[in-house]
Parts: structure tokens; sequence; C-alpha cells
């Protein structure tokens, strides 16, 4: 078959436009070599249809004649299973970080070792019923007695009360992360607006590479919420839609995704046991009863109600009234409940008077208060002691959960990036490979105008 | 499989790597700057809860340092109050033997007589001693005189012990039955008190009976009650030694106990700095390299 003269005018055309366009693309990726979840493009170059042509001898009759370059497509570069490890990191990592914030707080409410904390308190109390066994009957030392004593009950009630602001801000963090205009339905929203265009785009052919990884990225930040789980939406006929997804959020089981609609009304329906996973399960864990500031504050009440029940059997057993007063009560999350109060009966305060308080079996005698003093190392304070070093313990143990798995998602991370990041100096070694090859088809196309120059303007002059 | 590396990687890379180094640094510096190893629980829990119990095992001690000082503050008042009636005693004695012997008749007699009646108000008001207003020698009815002074001889106190807790279950009664076991109630008890009463009695009467009593059952019950009292007194003598050993051994369990607590809470000078240097170093290092690698890229090289 004979083929025009102006083809190779086409195979020049094609080049550049090739050229042209893979140019733009290295010029998009390094645009957004930046853009948090921006997967790099690659230009999809395919050699464009060749052309038959009859041969003027030879063993085979005729031959393909290339015809140049086709962009075929524009391809988005991006590991999905990295995306899936990626993502399961995440919601560890929102638990852990989660937990190691607030629990860092509970710790400083303790202020252990120190002066502060309710061990010296504690020492305070047990010095100053040794004072009163000294000089029994001594009033000031009964006022101090007094004092220390109510020192004492004010600190557990400041502990609790500050365990009990750390479980309410836990709450209410989580209450506002859920609500409905929260980031999390904020995200829902967009991720329906995304599987709209997304959708439409597939059904028209396209694939769009920036739609996705938008959407890739929200769910990357929706996943250190709470587990994430991502599954293809389905039509009326059970068969998946090209492009949709829907996707569910923790051990909520219906997806707050479906398609192109966001959950409406918005409400959060996770399992009785909470999220299981990820920061808003971190926060529910923490907030509410059973969690661990819950179980601290228990151990605080059982240490508290354990050293009121010694001091009171000792100053009771001979005959004085109660000392201290312990709540009982199970704390309930978020509210502060002083475990210990100071009996009325020993405080001028509250109508009682310092007389009152009975250092010995018989007046002049100081047996009651040695005994007292000599508590110093009784159940309820090795109680406190525990708490505290479980206390140290379990942030020691999430702190070191934390940096590991803040590593493993950075290593995930680099793991992605490898794969979808932008890396300048390729995209500049691309640049250069692109504008060569731009500048080398243009010298095709002059080289063929060159040729029909020739052709047309200076052929059959021959004498002219 | 070769990983292609991106400029997003080395960026975070070197961030994380500086947020890691400087971390360090921190924490490196919060130990030397507050000189405590142990900040909060978590930097050592087991370490922690050792510190929180030499702290009270620290206050317990000085408690019982305080409690050891009371001790030998009331002490040193029984003694001192027991030795002057040690001495009016020796001196009674001699009044008595005097009397016995009847070195100047009747006369004198009654002059020793109205002495010993003076000796008798003296010792009753030095058993009324007192440390930091209690009445030392009056068992556990500590603010009334256990003797009225230029009255009747009954002992208002009771035999009741006055303890002080030197150690963990470690109680040392510090006072003396001073009434119960050596002056007595007077009105024919034969504790000291009655006797001295009988001594003045039998010199004011003049006869044969008197003084057969001056010479004979007088000095035997006066001899008693001055070796009750030399008993007692080597209680209290006892007590004392106790409490000053208490004294010395706290000393030291409490220069053991504020080492140990130190060795958990207290920085390791020599260490955190050498720590500290280290960390300067590697974060500064850090910087330097992240300041050159992130500045180079292939743009530097094309024209």
């Amino acid at each position: 078959m004979p083929i025009s003269s102006f083809s190779g005018l086409e195979t020049a055309r094609r080049g550049l436009l090739a050229q042209q366009r893979a140019l733009e693309i290295a010029g998009h990726n390094i645009a957004n070599e930046a853009t948090p979840g921006y997967s790099r493009q690659r230009a999809e170059l395919q050699a464009a249809p060749a052309l038959s042509i009859t041969l003027g001898g030879g063993v085979n009759p005729s031959a393909q004649l290339g015809t140049g370059v086709n962009l075929t497509g524009i391809e988005r570069i991006r590991d999905r299973f990295a995306d899936i490890q990626y993502r399961a990191q995440a919601t560890r990592l929102g638990d852990a970080s989660t937990r190691t914030q607030l629990l860092t707080q509970v710790e400083t409410a303790f202020a252990e070792p120190g002066d502060d904390g309710l061990a010296a308190a504690l020492d305070r109390m047990w010095s100053a019923w040794s004072d009163l066994a000294n000089d029994p009957t001594s009033l000031p030392a009964r006022q101090v007695v007094l004092d220390t004593t109510k020192a004492v009950s004010d600190v557990y009630a400041q502990l609790d009360a500050q365990l009990a602001v750390v479980q309410s801000q836990a709450l209410e963090e989580y209450g506002s992360l859920t609500a409905d205009g929260g980031p999390i339905q904020l995200a829902a929203e967009e991720l329906a607006d995304l599987n709209q265009a997304i959708g439409a785009a597939y059904a028209r052919g396209d694939h769009p590479n920036d739609l996705l990884d938008r959407r890739d990225l929200l769910l990357d930040q929706l996943s250190a919420y709470a587990q994430v789980q991502v599954q293809p939406s389905l039509d009326g006929a059970g068969q998946p839609i090209a492009g949709k997804v829907d996707v569910l959020l923790g051990s909520d089981p219906t997806p707050i995704v479906a398609g192109d609609h966001a959950r409406e009304p918005w409400a959060l329906a996770f399992a009785p046991g909470g999220p299981g996973s990820g920061k808003l399960g971190a926060l529910v864990d923490l907030g509410s009863a059973g969690g661990p500031i819950d179980q601290y504050r228990q151990s605080l009440a059982a240490s508290a109600a354990a050293v009121a029940a010694a001091i009171n059997a000792l100053h009771q057993g001979a005959g004085g009234p109660a000392i201290l007063v312990a709540s009982g009560a199970a704390p309930t999350p978020g509210v502060a409940q002083p475990p210990l109060a100071v009996d009325a009966a020993i405080d001028p305060v509250q109508g009682g008077a310092l007389a009152a308080l009975v250092p010995g079996s018989a007046p002049g005698l100081n047996d009651v208060a040695t005994r007292i003093a000599a508590l110093r190392s009784s159940a309820g304070v090795e109680q406190y002691k525990a708490l505290v070093g479980k206390v140290g313990g379990d942030v020691a143990a999430i702190t070191r959960v934390e940096s590991s798995v803040t590593s493993l998602a950075g290593a995930l991370q680099d793991r992605r990036d490898a794969v979808a990041g932008v890396s300048t100096d390729e995209e500049m070694a691309d640049l250069v490979r692109f504008q060569r090859g731009y500048q080398a088809s243009a010298r095709m196309l002059s080289t063929i105008d060159e040729m029909l120059d020739q052709l047309i303007n200076r052929t059959g002059r021959v004498g002219l | 499989m070769t990983t292609r590396i991106t400029g997003a990687m080395t960026q975070r890379t070197l961030l994380e790597n500086l947020g890691g180094n400087a971390r360090r640094l921190n924490a490196a510096f919060e130990q030397l700057s507050s000189g405590k190893q142990l900040n909060r629980p978590s930097d050592a829990p087991y370490g922690v809860t050792r510190a929180i119990a030499l702290r009270t095992e620290l206050a317990e001690v000085a408690q019982h340092r305080r409690n050891v000082e009371n001790g030998q503050g009331w002490q040193t008042a029984s003694d001192s109050a027991l030795t002057s009636i040690s001495d009016h005693l020796q001196r009674a004695r001699v009044l008595l033997i005097g009397a016995g012997n009847d070195v100047g008749g009747l006369e004198s007699r009654q002059a020793a007589a109205e002495e010993i009646d003076q000796l008798i108000e003296a010792i009753k008001g030095a058993a009324n001693a007192t440390y930091a207003g209690t009445y030392v020698f009056a068992g556990s009815n500590t603010s009334t005189p256990p003797y009225e002074v230029g009255g009747g001889d009954a002992f208002t106190g009771d035999g009741a012990s006055i303890l002080r807790t030197i150690g963990p279950g470690i109680d040392v009664r510090i006072n003396a039955d001073l009434g119960g076991q050596v002056l007595g109630d007077g009105g024919g008890d034969g504790k000291l008190l009655d006797s001295l009463r009988q001594i003045a009695a039998h010199m004011r009467g003049g006869t044969p009976a008197d003084a057969d009593a001056l010479r004979g059952g007088d000095i035997v019950a006066l001899d008693q009650g001055l070796d009750a009292l030399g008993a007692l007194r080597a209680q209290v003598g006892a007590a004392g030694n106790r409490l000053d050993n208490a004294a010395t051994r706290l000393a030291q369990v409490e220069e053991n106990a504020t080492a140990q607590r130190s060795k958990i809470e207290d920085a390791d000078y020599a260490f955190a700095i050498m720590d500290y240097s280290t960390q300067q170093a590697a974060y500064s290092a850090a910087l330097k390299a992240g300041a050159s690698i992130i500045q180079t890229s292939l743009l530097d090289f094309l024209r």
C-alpha cells in the first residue's frame, strides 16, 4: 500500500504532542511534590499503529512502518497493599498517642516522687499522730493532727478530681470528634462527594487520579480515629459499581459512607464495647467505667477506705469517734467524688471538738496515738504506692508502644513513598529526557519540511 | 528491591531523627537542671515506689528522732529530780543518825524534825518535776501535780507507763513510778514519805521507844527507801541509755536511707553531663547533615 508523502509530518506531530504531555505530567508531579497524599503520575507511551507498506523486493512482500508515538494513558502509581498496612498502623498510632497524652496527665496529677504528693501528706499525718503521742494532753498537737488529716483527705480529693477531669476531657473530645459537623462527619461528606465524582469519571472511562489521591488521604486520616474498612459499593443487582466504595468505621456495623451518600442523619452506632480501636477507641476506654483511669480511681478509693478503716478501728476501739469517713461509692466517670472526708465530731469548724481526739486508752496515755502513728506502712499506704507503680508502669509501657508504632508507621509511610512519592531528581531527569525528545521531534519536523521543500519548490525546474 | 528515595522521605526521616534527638537532649537537660533522674513515675515505675518507700522511711526516722529527743528531755528532767530527792534523803539519813545518837538532846531533835519536814516538802516538790508542762512522775495523770506541797502525802498520779516509739514496733518507757514504788501515799504504807513522817514523829517523841526506833527500824526503813530510789534511778538511767543508743542508730539509718534515696532519685551528674554533651553533639550532627542533604539536588547540576 502506498503511503502519503506527509506521513512523516504526522509522525513528528505525534512525537511533539506526546513529549509535550509527558513534560506537562512531570510538571504536575513537581508542582505536587509536597501535596499530602499525592501519588506520582506517569505518561503511558505506546508506539502508534503501524502502516503496512509494500516492499519492492526481498523475501517478504510487505513490512510495517511505524508512525510514531501515542499517549495511551496517565497512570497513578500506588501500592494498594501498603495503603492497607499503613492504615492499620495509623489506627494503632491514634490509639497509642491518645493514651500517652491522657495518661501522662494522670501521671503528672500524682506529683510523685515529691513533697507535694499523697505519700508526703500521709507521712505528715502519721508524724502529727506521733507528736500527739509525745504530748497527749496538748490541744495544739490535736490541731496539727486535724490539719494534716484534712490535708490527706484534700489530696485524695484533688487526685480523684484530676483523674475525673482527664476522664471528662476524653469523653468531651470523643463527643466533639463524633458530633454532627465534627471532623469525621465532614470527612464522610467529602468521601460521598468524591465517590460521586470518581464514579462519574469511571463511567466516562477516565481515571481521576487526583480525586483518588484525595479519597485515599481522607481514608488515611479517618483510620487514625478507628479502624477503616473499605469495600466496593454494589448496585441494585449486587454488582460492584466502578470507582465507588463503602466505608466502615470501627465497630459500627453499617457503612458511614455508602456510594454517593454519607450517613444521614449523622450518628455513629458503635458496638457496646466502644469503637474498639484508634483514637476513638482509646478515648472511650479512658473515659468510661472499667477503663484504666476508672481502675486508678477505684484503687485510690480503696486505699483511702483502708487508711480510714485502720485509723478509725484504733480510735473507735478506744472510745473515740471516727476520724475519717470513706465515701465507699464506686466512682462515676468524669465526676469528681472525694474518697475521704474528716469526721465532723473532731472538727470544730463542723461543730465537733478537738478534745474528741483520743490519744490513749486512758486520759494521759498515748498508746492509741502511738499505734495510729505506727500505721505508716499499713495496707492503705501500700495500696497507694502500688497504684503509683502501676500508673508509672502503664505510662512507660504506652510511651514505648507509641514510639515503636510511630517508627513502624514512619517505615510504612516510607514504603508508600518509595512507590508513590515524587522524587525531584527523577522528575528533573524526565524533564531533560522529554525536552530532548521534544527537540528531536521538532528537528524531525523541520527535516521533513526541508525534504518536502526540496520536492515541491526545487523539483521539476530543470533548466529554469 | 531498589527503594526509590523521595524528597518527602528524606525530610520525614530528618524530622523524625531531629525530633528524637531533641527529646533525648531535653531528657538529659531535665536531669541536669532538676538534679533528679526520677521526675515522674514512668521514668522508673519500680524506682519511684522505692523512692516513695524511702521517703516514708525518712519521715518515720525523723519522727522517731523527735520522739527520742522528747524522751531524752523527759529523762533528763526525771533524772535531775531523782538526784535531788536522793540528796535530800542523804541529808535526812545524816539527821536521823545524829538524832539516833542523841547528840544535842530534845532541842536539837526538834530542830532535826523541823528539817525533816522541810525535806519532805522538798522531796514532794522534786516529785512534781515537769517537762514541757507535763508532770513527769504523775503516770497518766500528767496535768495534775502528783503531790500537794504543804498538804497531805496522797499520791494523785498512777502507775501507768508513758511510752515513746523509737523504732518500728520499739517502745521505750520513759517515766518512772516514783509515787507508787518509792514515795508512797503516806498514812502507814511503809514507803518513803511515811517513813520520813515516822522519823520526824519519833524525833519529836522523846520516849525510849522513839529513841529505839530512831536507832533501829527508822534507819532500816530509810535505807529500804534509798534502795528503792536507787533501783528507780537505775531504771531511768537504763531508759536513758536506750534512748541514746536509739539516737545513734537512727542517725545511721537516716544516713543510709538518704544515701539510698539519693542513689535512686538523684541524677549522676558526671553521667548526666556526659549524656548531655553526647546528645548535643548528635543533635548538631543531625542538623548539619539535614541542612546539607536537603540543599543538594539534581537541580544544582543542570544548566
